[in-house]
């Protein structure tokens, strides 16, 4: 989806600072030839990877790309709460689709109400549907471009935000660079499955250079990498040292180096 | 305390000590990968659920039953403290004690063994054996705050033994079980995780003849357990496992530089880390063309040939990826070059006990599995280079397997041949006989040291892979240019960049430029050569990681004087691991923390971080270290210009640290010395110039070992004695008393040695080095001495002929054998006497010339040949002396005239007779030898029947007794097999088989016998003579090939058999042949063209062959 919107915004914000990462390794799904429902929940995932694999520092986080913006007067209020209606409507479709949705659970029923609604806005037909299993086949196409607009509404208002965000950085006003740091480092901080993977790795390493099987009790590994981490007080300070010496990385590196130095020394 | 646990159970040996609670512990306990278990329990259970798909448990009951593999996990040792005994109440006190006292020794040997590195973890128990006294008793021997004892459930309160040692920081206790501590740190990842399915986890997959249908052959991994503490079989987990994230990629390229000298890093070839030398297109045609030609005679092994940093290593791990992925024929990649598979022979009290080889037995069931999964030839790789002699250990591996009819082809590695070395002396000539005879036995090929398009390779490795920056790589260059010879320079910068960019990150250094990051490393390691700063890298790196294990702490708090002392034993560390790793030796690592003067845990892991060394683990499961490659090692040697004198004084210091080992049998550390000692020593040509200026220190030091700390090891004593020989024996400046008197003191030093032998047992390698080292020195005296005592000689051949009865192969005990006639010939005046010495001669190399075709093939035993047989050509007087031997009762003169004739002839028994005139000399010969008149002496005269057995075959069959090839057909006339038979019931009659089938004549007449009577139809006679030829497996392993066929008048005698049974697999079977009545007969299945292998069908037209074991029934063509 986008992809061309995509690229260009991820060079925008290259251009603004090396370790603003957005969209890296994006990999969306294949949707060429695919139509109706299909491409809908494959539209879904796609969008779902990006606010919550990709990027959960651009919305998803309490503290988020999207509050710096409004902070800054990048993007109206109004605008940001688009993006965040958009990312939820996003996860309710998403969390749907990939679970069991007992209707006696309290989340599920909410969920449920919230995804009737938009079906029912987004189609417009004479009678209400209950859930997506009650979509006619020739109604799917516009639950397709009701996401496809509002997936290129949400990079224009990004884009427009970095536009603002870079006159600013060529006016010498650095605020936003801090506060960004402050909140990307949570960002990573928070990414609990980066980590463990990152950790993974180290281990496996370890492993290979020690001439043992390359998975070699991986779990214990991590538990003791967390250990030594819990002792050095890691904490995303540690992640804001590191992203002020600017030099330009992926959000994957930058979590590797910072904790392979905490561990290793 | 206990993630510390966690992490040395990862780096350390880990026994388990537990008693009859045994049965509370989890599987998961049971089943981790313990080095050790011992236990006071009798019961047999606990054996059976140690036991695994990834382990084969030994029991052991008493000390003398620890093996050096004592620590393998894979052969886990489970110690019966109890020695297999119960405790009851119907015990007496004094068998209590018994029990008792052998726990205590059991224990004892455990602790010496983890003394240096190792932990106990023991499951606490109210044992009335394993007593917290006991405990105390054992392990008060350990060293103090290095917590190498672990107990776990342990509540007990105020226990003053126990108390005792957790004060001196040797015992660590844990209220709660080990259930709950392995439960709490080893996760089941595994379980969870892991997604292979149940047949990956029992099996590996691989690819047999599956170049065009891809198909997947499995083999079972408990096939695999016994090969992988020395060799691996390729398979496609182990290639494909490793999954490197893009960013990783400079991190694993480190990796593979750094450790590729240690083992094979196969996931480095699949994602193209391996830099291709130029030589490697000319290994790879030549292997695959060997590798179509197995099965064929004379299709000799490969040799990789090169001096060290040529890569040979990556080459060959390189070569076993590339026909792997074709898929056809399945690889075995031997990693161990030090690994046994030979047949060892203890001798003690005169002796013998065979112990074969546990590695040899396990390959060769390995490649039969591989072969009866359809394998048209393995191929066998073994990256052997050292200064051991190991393409001798390749050759005779080969010839075992091959010998074992195994399908296979051969790759090895060695170090050049230094053939610009100047050759003087007549030692020198015998071991370079002793190589080159060797060497001729490879198809060979060159690994040169040219860079080609190395240097691309590399930048495009560096630039693509590792993300570098173009002028990043042109800068290493211009340092390297620099340098240009030392390529190890560029090496270093780029283990520099590859750590810089990974594990510095943003911090001070990795904004160093290369230039400055050399300014910046300190410049306090003394090392003189400014020009040679990698080693300044590498040691910045090294003493970094010291002070980081907390070993080195150069603080102020130290006094000058210690820190004086601790510099030293950090110099002497690196250093004496420098001199061994230049031989490609790796030193023990408890040897090297001795020499280091500090034992802590946590050097092993700093240390396996650094470029410069590299820490693995020996067959047995020992760590041991070195220095990366044997050219780092000579560089840093050059860099801190130390001299060889300053290199012999490592040695010494070496002796002077090194502990016998004798705890636990292995001599680690004295086999290192002694190897060191052998490879600079006065017989190796390559270095003796080098380091004969140090030679009498060494002996200083050795003597020092055997008087003063009374240390009688073998090889080391062995050492001495060729030492003296060789310093002050052959030295001819020295006065000839001197040397008398140093050549009787080595002597009575081997004597002294062989005596203790005899009583403590030794291998019968090491006992027979000694006896030719021995003889060597005596024979040396005796030409001092000029002596003529023919007692002196008898004794001296005899022990010789003794260590040739052991070993068919020692071409030393040969050379010195010769050599001793030779001498007591040229000493001799008497004539009568001499002529007896050249007929024993002459008997030698005839035994020579039959059975030991290496040996017989070398120019130094074909020059020994011409000499001695020169002497037959000045006995013109010999004949005048016939009459007057053989009136007293010896046939020396009548062999000799027959030697002479045949000589003057040119007949070689091993040609084929041609033309009138040798004709005619063999029947003269023949004559001679079966005259009325001395029929009595020839009779009793060992060389005299083996002459006449061959002019016999000669005369009547014309071609030779042996030809090349097999299967050979004879052409004689029933009387002719009459008359040989005769001659070796003869030879029966007079001297009878001897004593352990070592004769090699024995064998041959015995194998003539059994073919006399197969041809007069004495079937049954025939076979029971082969079954007396006992196959000597241990040293000649030839190839079983069938000889002679059958014949009558030329053409093969047919026969018909009832097939009894087939084994598809293995395509062979059991066939009766009536003539042969009750003994089925073997046949292999493609050598009877026919597809029909029931049992009971009948086949005609059979053909039956005599091998050195057994008659096969063959069909030589289809009918």
């Amino acid at each position: 989806m986008e992809n061309k919107t995509i690229l260009e915004i991820t060079k925008l914000a290259k251009k603004i600072d090396a370790n603003l990462n957005l969209f890296e390794g994006y990999n969306p799904k294949n949707i060429a030839g695919k139509k109706d429902e299909i491409l809908f929940w494959r539209e879904i995932v796609t969008a779902y990877g990006i606010f919550c694999d990709i990027d959960r520092v651009q919305i998803k986080e309490n503290k988020n790309l999207f509050t710096l913006f409004v902070k800054f007067n990048l993007i109206t209020i109004k605008e940001k709460q688009f993006v965040l209606t958009f990312y939820r409507e996003i996860s309710y479709f998403r969390s749907w689709f990939c679970h069991n949705n007992n209707s006696e659970l309290y989340y599920v029923t909410r969920k449920a109400d919230n995804i009737k609604n938009i079906l029912n806005e987004v189609i417009k037909v004479e009678y209400e549907i209950n859930s997506p299993e009650e979509v006619r086949e020739k109604d799917w196409d516009k639950l397709c471009s009701y996401i496809k607009m509002k997936f290129s509404k949400y990079l224009g208002i990004l884009k427009k935000a970095l536009d603002g965000w870079m006159n600013k950085k060529n006016e010498g006003i650095t605020e936003i660079d801090k506060e960004w740091y402050k909140i990307y480092s949570n960002a990573l901080f928070n990414d609990n499955e980066l980590k463990q993977n990152i950790l993974a790795e180290m281990c496996k390493y370890e492993n290979i250079n020690w001439g043992r099987k390359a998975d070699y009790n991986i779990g214990t590994g991590i538990k003791l990498y967390e250990g030594t981490l819990l002792e050095k007080k890691y904490s995303s300070e540690n992640i804001i040292t590191y992203l002020e010496n600017g030099k330009k990385m992926t959000s994957y590196a930058i979590m590797y180096h910072v904790l392979e130095k905490l561990i290793s020394t | 305390m206990k993630n510390n646990l966690y992490a040395r159970m990862q780096y350390e040996k880990v026994i388990l000590l537990v008693g009859d609670n045994y049965k509370c512990l989890s599987n998961k306990v049971l089943n981790y990968d313990w080095n050790m278990v011992a236990t006071t329990t009798p019961d047999s259970n606990f054996s059976i659920r140690l036991d695994n798909d990834s382990r084969i448990i030994r029991e052991i009951e008493s000390k003398n039953d620890m093996q050096d593999n004592l620590l393998n996990k894979k052969n886990l040792h489970l110690i019966r403290l109890l020695g297999g005994k119960e405790i009851t109440d119907s015990l007496t006190e004094l068998e209590i004690d018994d029990i008792s006292s052998n726990v205590l020794d059991l224990l004892t040997r455990i602790v010496s063994v983890i003394k240096e590195t190792g932990i106990i973890l023991i499951e606490n128990s109210n044992d009335t054996i394993l007593t917290s006294k006991l405990i105390r008793n054992v392990f008060k021997s350990l060293y103090e705050n290095q917590s190498q004892v672990y107990i776990f459930n342990y509540t007990n309160s105020d226990d003053i033994y126990i108390d005792d040692l957790i004060k001196k920081g040797i015992i660590t206790v844990y209220k709660e079980s080990l259930n709950s501590f392995f439960d709490e740190y080893f996760l089941d990842y595994d379980e969870e995780n892991n997604d292979d399915e149940e047949s990956d986890k029992k099996s590996v997959k691989l690819y047999i003849n599956a170049e065009k249908t891809n198909q997947v052959t499995s083999i079972s991994k408990r096939e695999l357990l016994e090969i992988e503490n020395f060799a691996i079989l390729l398979n496609i987990n182990l290639l494909k496992t490793v999954k490197i994230p893009k960013m990783f990629y400079s991190k694993y390229f480190e990796l593979f530089l750094k450790n590729s000298a240690k083992e094979p890093q196969w996931y480095g070839y699949e994602y193209g880390f391996n830099i291709t030398r130029s030589y490697e297109e000319e290994l790879y045609q030549k292997t695959q063309s060997h590798l179509s030609n197995v099965g064929k005679v004379d299709n000799k092994q490969l040799l990789l040939e090169g001096q060290t940093g040529t890569g040979k290593s990556i080459a060959l791990a390189a070569l076993a990826v590339k026909i792997f992925n074709e898929r056809k024929y399945p690889v075995i990649f031997i990693n161990n070059p030090e690994i046994n598979f030979y047949l060892e022979i203890e001798y003690k009290h005169k002796n013998l006990t065979k112990k074969w080889s546990q590695s040899f037995n396990a390959l060769d069931r390995l490649i039969k599995s591989l072969e009866n999964n359809g394998a048209k030839a393995v191929l066998i790789i073994w990256d052997t280079s050292s200064y051991n002699s190991g393409a001798e250990k390749c050759y005779r591996l080969y010839q075992a397997l091959l010998a074992r009819g195994r399908k296979i082809f051969m790759v090895s590695t060695s170090y050049e041949n230094c053939n610009n070395i100047t050759n003087t002396g007549e030692s020198d000539d015998e071991n370079n006989a002793a190589q080159e005879t060797l060497i001729e036995k490879f198809d060979k090929c060159k690994a040169k040291i040219e860079i080609t398009n190395e240097l691309i390779q590399l930048r495009d490795i560096l630039e693509q892979k590792c993300g570098m920056e173009k002028n990043e790589f042109d800068n290493i260059i211009k340092i390297y240019k620099k340098e240009k010879k030392n390529f190890l320079y560029l090496f270093y910068q780029v283990f520099r960049f590859l750590r810089k960019d990974l594990s510095n990150g943003v911090y001070k250094e990795a904004n160093l430029s290369l230039d400055e990051l050399e300014k910046f490393i300190s410049t306090d390691f003394r090392i003189h050569n400014e020009s040679n700063n990698v080693f300044r890298i590498a040691f910045k790196e090294v003493e970094d990681k010291l002070i980081k294990a907390g070993i080195i702490n150069l603080g102020k708090e130290i006094p000058s004087e210690e820190k004086e002392k601790i510099r030293i034993s950090k110099e002497n560390f690196v250093k004496c691991v420098a001199v061994c790793s230049k031989f490609k030796l790796k030193m023990p690592y408890d040897f090297a923390l001795r020499l280091l003067k500090v034992y802590d845990q946590e050097i092993i892991k700093e240390l396996s971080k650094t470029s410069f060394f590299v820490i693995d683990d020996d067959e047995y499961g020992n760590y041991e270290i070195s220095i990366r490659t044997p050219l780092e090692a000579d560089m840093f040697l050059q860099a801190k210009e130390m001299s060889a004198m300053e290199q012999i004084d490592c040695i010494k210091i070496m002796l002077s640290e090194m502990k016998t080992g004798g705890e636990y049998g292995q001599c680690r550390e004295a086999k290192l010395c002694e190897s060191l000692i052998r490879i600079i020593g006065p017989n190796n040509r390559s270095n003796k110039y080098t380091y004969n200026s140090g030679y009498k220190e060494i002996i200083g030091q050795l003597e020092n070992l055997r008087i003063e700390r009374n240390i009688w090891v073998p090889i080391l004593v062995s050492q001495e004695i060729t030492y003296i020989r060789e310093v002050y024996g052959r030295n001819k400046r020295t006065e000839k008393d001197k040397r008398i008197e140093w050549l009787k003191k080595a002597i009575e030093i081997a004597d002294e040695l062989l005596e203790k032998i005899e009583k403590e047992g030794t291998t019968i390698g090491t006992r027979n080095a000694l006896v030719v080292e021995a003889a060597n020195s005596k024979l040396l005296l005796c030409e001092l001495q000029e002596t003529t005592d023919d007692f002196y000689y008898r004794e001296l051949k005899r022990n010789l002929l003794e260590v040739i009865k052991y070993d068919s192969q020692d071409f030393h005990a040969y050379v010195t054998f010769l050599k001793a006639c030779r001498t007591e010939y040229a000493n001799e005046q008497d004539d009568l006497k001499k002529i007896k010495l050249l007929e024993a001669m002459c008997l030698r190399i005839d035994e020579i010339l039959l059975e030991n075709t290496d040996i017989a093939d070398s120019e130094y035993f074909q020059t020994q040949v011409t000499n001695i047989y020169a002497y037959l050509k000045n006995e013109n007087i010999v004949e005048n002396y016939i009459d007057e031997l053989a009136d007293n009762g010896s046939a020396s003169g009548i062999y000799v005239v027959a030697r002479k004739r045949l000589n003057d002839g040119k007949i070689d028994f091993k040609h084929e007779l041609k033309g009138d005139s040798k004709y005619e000399i063999c029947e003269n010969v023949y004559d001679l030898l079966t005259n009325k008149k001395y029929k009595q002496v020839v009779v009793e005269s060992e060389a005299c029947q083996y002459t006449l057995l061959n002019i016999v075959w000669l005369l009547n069959n014309k071609k030779p007794m042996y030809e090349d090839g097999e299967c050979w057909k004879t052409n004689m006339e029933e009387e002719v097999w009459r008359k040989l038979l005769n001659i070796c019931n003869n030879y029966f009659l007079h001297f009878g088989m001897k004593q352990s089938n070592v004769y090699k004549f024995d064998r041959n007449f015995k194998y003539i016998q059994a073919l006399c009577f197969a041809q007069l139809k004495q079937y049954d006679a025939c076979v029971s003579a082969l079954k007396e030829i006992e196959e000597d497996s241990s040293m000649g392993m030839k190839r079983i090939y069938v000889k002679h066929l059958i014949c009558d008048n030329g053409i093969t005698r047919k026969f018909n058999g009832k097939i009894i049974n087939y084994n598809e697999t293995d395509r062979s079977g059991k066939i009766a042949i009536e003539e042969f009545r009750r003994t089925p007969l073997y046949f292999f299945g493609p050598n009877l063209y026919t597809s029909n292998f029931k049992k009971g069908t009948i086949i005609k037209n059979l053909e039956i062959g005599l091998s050195f074991i057994s008659p096969k029934v063959i069909k030589s063509e289809r009918v």
